[in-house]
């Protein structure tokens, strides 16, 4: 008499899943379990979280430490644009803070040194410089 | 414990949550500002410890790298930290001298805000209760703390003030007249303060300015009496003893003097 069976790859699954202990089919039983054994899921949890943030975080740091790096042409060509700016005979600082609006908390853009106008202007400019490019690159 | 936070504190709380830290020594400041997608730099400044510029989501913050300590550095950074966090689509430009730094309650609302900022994120309140709990108050504490979270024991004295476990007052002079106060919620003896006038005579921080004197060491905790700094409640109330350590920043020419009870 044959013994042939017709189970299929499923019903083993089906099998072996209804022999494993109920503890760690249900999530709740699973973390009743692992407190009895002395295990802080909810620690674990957000220690786990926070590594994943410190990873994130660091990563981004890369990323933006080479995009200052690699802007540094950008900064060449703002340095260039403000010297000329500056240069020019039409050029009027207080307009040129209404246009750009730029705004200072508690002092006055014309109140400062040459030397830190111009420093303002080319960080201003290297990043409205830096936005531009990333737009049209987009 | 139970902290009270203002609206800066709970954003500093959170961008250090944000970041995965527990401790903010954890990795370098300017990683961090990185890693809050901001631009950093350190460059010579003239009259500015630093400046923050923003232009739509982008921002560079530059550091005097002429700044000696770098604890103060790293306070000034963690204060640019502040202004990116809260204030950058206020104001395109924040440029922060030493009196913005120093001057907490005069150099307006974003600076103050910057200033709290900086200060929770650098030393986190619980963090930093921990840290003097169960020690008695004394200049080795202030020390302690300063070296613990890298910053100056100005910064320190100023967040003890705060979140210290021992009640304390604090007065900053500079050359030689009294600018600002700060107290414990629990220290309750009062100061006749008047804005620009001179330090007590009795007081330490008046023999600093007058007689170029520093106490150093063991000596930095000095004897002095109720009177020298606070009103007495009543002409029978007897004088009484209290101690002050007064921290002497020579290239800025101010002292902040603690001023605990004995």
């Amino acid at each position: 008499m044959s013994k042939k069976t017709n189970q299929t790859k499923s019903d083993f699954v089906n099998l072996f899943l209804s022999t494993t202990e109920n503890d760690s089919s249900s999530k709740e039983a699973a973390k009743a379990f692992l407190a009895s054994e002395g295990v802080k899921t909810d620690k674990l949890i957000s220690e786990g979280l926070k590594r994943v943030k410190k990873m994130q975080m660091l990563a981004n740091a890369s990323r933006t430490e080479n995009e200052m790096q690699a802007a540094e042409t950008v900064k060449a060509e703002a340095t260039a644009w403000v010297d000329n700016l500056l240069a020019s005979i039409n050029f009027s600082l207080p307009e040129l803070v209404q246009k750009e609006e730029l705004f200072m908390s508690f002092r006055n853009v014309e109140n400062l040194s040459q030397d830190d106008i111009r420093n303002i202007l080319i960080r201003h400019f290297t990043l409205k410089l830096m936005n531009k490019n990333n737009n049209n690159e987009k | 414990m139970n902290f009270a936070y203002t609206a800066a504190e709970q954003k500093a709380k959170k961008v250090l949550d944000d970041c995965g830290l527990n401790d903010p020594t954890e990795e370098p400041l300017k990683k961090i500002i990185f890693g809050r997608k901001a631009f950093y730099e350190e460059v010579p400044l003239v009259g500015k410890e630093g400046e923050i510029i923003s232009v739509d989501n982008r921002s560079i913050i530059t550091i005097n790298s002429n700044i000696q300590f770098e604890t103060k550095k790293r306070f000034a950074a963690a204060h640019e930290l502040g202004h990116y966090e809260m204030h950058r689509h206020l104001k395109p430009i924040f440029c922060d001298t030493e009196e913005d730094l120093m001057n907490w309650y005069k150099a307006g609302p974003h600076e103050m805000e910057a200033n709290e900022f900086a200060a929770e994120f650098l030393m986190p309140s619980e963090l930093f209760y921990k840290e003097c709990e169960r020690k008695k108050f004394e200049p080795k504490v202030v020390e302690h703390l300063a070296n613990r979270f890298q910053v100056s024991k100005t910064a320190a004295i100023l967040k003890f003030v705060k979140r210290g476990n021992h009640p304390v007052f604090i007065m900053y002079c500079k050359d030689n007249k009294m600018k600002w106060w700060k107290k414990s919620d629990d220290f309750y003896h009062f100061c006749p303060f008047e804005y620009d006038a001179p330090p007590p005579p009795g007081s330490v921080a008046f023999e600093v300015f007058t007689k170029g004197k520093t106490y150093y060491g063991d000596e930095s905790k000095q004897d002095i009496w109720k009177s020298d700094w606070f009103q007495m409640k009543n002409d029978d109330e007897p004088d009484s003893k209290f101690f002050e350590y007064c921290l002497h920043a020579k290239s800025y020419n101010y002292t902040i003097s603690v001023i605990w009870e004995k």
